[in-house]
């Protein structure tokens, strides 16, 4: 038993011994090799050009976006609020002029009811000037500014109702 | 088809020939008419809702009127009193007065300058324009928009989204769901509703709201007073700005808030809600609010220049 077991593992040995240490490929693959290394570096240059362009370009939308932000929702300080107000009543000013200009400046018929609504339209002017007014002692008051915005555009809607043509039947 | 169309010519042909303080009495079939028009110079129109299936016009016209449209354009029914374009200063005249019947279920537009409207029973849209006609309204189910310049403005029982704006007409309604919008120059306004949503804003005129289970309240006012009774929801929120109109809430509920309020010119902010008083700032005439109650889940901020804000609860 033991020598018929001693003479397998000579056997296994001996075949292992006798085969090939190398296995040699079907096909020559250097070449292959030799390209595939030759365009690597080549793809990595390529691969770093793209992320510095993603990079900048990454960089740009920040600004444009953060450029944009303060454009729409202002910059919460005083003097930016001040330049909301001041632009405020500067487009209410030119809508206020076009609107009269549109109407052809054209008299106001005397009646009642225009006497009324120039009575409100008074009203509004010294509502809008001394909401302008708190506005200048209290800049940041965003209640204010809306405030102002309302007077603002019932004074334009008045207009509006003061020259329109139907007025002129009653 | 053809005999129904010869129908509809020859009334609109007759409503044409109809002038000057005649008689009026025509019946249109509703059809595929999804909304009815309705413009008048002066006098007064009533228009009210039935389950009918045709719109009919009686009264009398103006004495002045040059012709009267009744006549159907698509999906639209218009009627209209023709009027010149100057009128005679003549005060014995007899001045339209039309009342429409008409299917509750289709939307109703008017506009007049100084023609009254009655507006009633309607389970669609309406929308009003007047300048100094009056108006009153009542059970419209839908979307409701009335303007007017020097008209009051009565609406009650109305719809989930209402519009009402005067110039210094006074405004006063009740019943209002969903959402209610109230504006005014210098009328007054008077508001009872359980809209959740309110927005109420005036320059001189005095408001005095009455707002049971309101979320979200938005009051404004240039130099007018606002009385205001009412409870507010948990997680709701309250807005309140002025210049020199006073503000005097008063809560009926628990209100359980943070409440942030500031007078920068002078005004007082009276608190009888806790304990807790205004601080006035170290320098200059602005003082504040701040305190909480209950799980401060609601809201309630404002702002005045020079006007009082005074916090009670029933």
């Amino acid at each position: 038993m033991n020598n018929s077991s001693q003479s397998s593992q000579a056997k296994l040995d001996n075949a292992i011994n006798d085969l090939n240490s190398e296995i040699a490929p079907s096909r020559d693959l250097w070449p292959g090799i030799e390209k595939a290394i030759s365009q690597q570096p080549r793809e990595q240059v390529k691969n770093n050009h793209y992320s510095w362009r993603s990079n900048l370009a990454l960089a740009a939308s920040v600004v444009a976006l953060v450029i944009t932000l303060v454009n729409v929702n202002g910059l919460p300080n005083p003097s930016n609020q001040t330049d909301v107000v001041a632009m405020m009543v500067e487009s209410f000013e030119n809508e206020r002029q076009a609107m009269l200009v549109s109407f052809g400046n054209k008299p106001v018929s005397k009646n009642a009811l225009s006497a009324d609504l120039q009575k409100q339209l008074d009203e509004l002017i010294k509502a809008r000037k001394s909401i302008i007014s708190a506005l200048e002692e209290d800049p940041e008051n965003a209640d204010l500014i809306h405030l102002l915005k309302f007077t603002q555009q019932q004074e334009l809607s008045l207009l509006n109702h003061i020259y329109r043509p139907k007025w002129q039947t009653i | 088809m053809n005999i129904f169309k010869s129908s509809i010519v020859l009334l609109t042909t007759t409503s044409l020939l109809a002038v000057a303080g005649e008689k009026i009495d025509q019946t249109l079939p509703i059809g595929d008419v999804t909304s009815v028009e309705v413009e008048n110079l002066r006098g007064k129109i009533k228009i009210v809702g039935q389950s009918v299936d045709s719109v009919h016009v009686v009264g009398e016209l103006d004495d002045e009127a040059e012709g009267f449209t009744f006549e159907q354009n698509g999906s639209v029914m218009l009627i209209k009193v023709e009027m010149p374009r100057h009128l005679e200063n003549n005060w014995s005249r007899q001045e339209t007065n039309l009342e429409i019947t008409l299917p509750k279920n289709v939307n109703v537009s008017f506009s007049g300058v100084s023609s009254d409207i009655v507006l009633s029973e309607l389970d669609a849209d309406a929308s009003v324009g007047t300048v100094s006609g009056n108006v009153a309204i009542k059970n419209i189910s839908k979307r409701l928009e009335v303007s007017s310049v020097s008209g009051d403005i009565d609406a009650h029982q109305i719809g989930n989204l209402t519009h009402l704006s005067s110039v210094s007409g006074n405004i006063d309604t009740s019943g209002a769901s969903g959402s209610l919008f109230v504006k005014s120059v210098s009328g007054d306004i008077e508001a009872k509703s359980t809209a959740p949503i309110v927005e109420a804003k005036n320059v001189s005129g005095e408001m005095v709201l009455s707002l049971n289970s309101v979320e979200d309240l938005m009051m404004s006012t240039v130099s007018g007073d606002i009385d205001a009774d009412l409870s507010l929801d948990n997680n709701g929120q309250i807005k309140l700005s002025s210049v020199s109109g006073d503000f005097h809430l008063n809560f009926l509920n628990d209100v359980q808030a943070i409440f942030r309020l500031r007078a920068s010119a002078g005004g007082d902010l009276i608190n009888r809600l806790t304990s807790v008083k205004a601080k006035e700032d170290k320098y200059g005439p602005s003082s504040r609010l701040s305190f909480e109650t209950g799980n401060a889940s609601s809201r309630v901020s404002g702002s005045t220049v020079s006007g009082n804000i005074v916090l009670t609860h029933k």
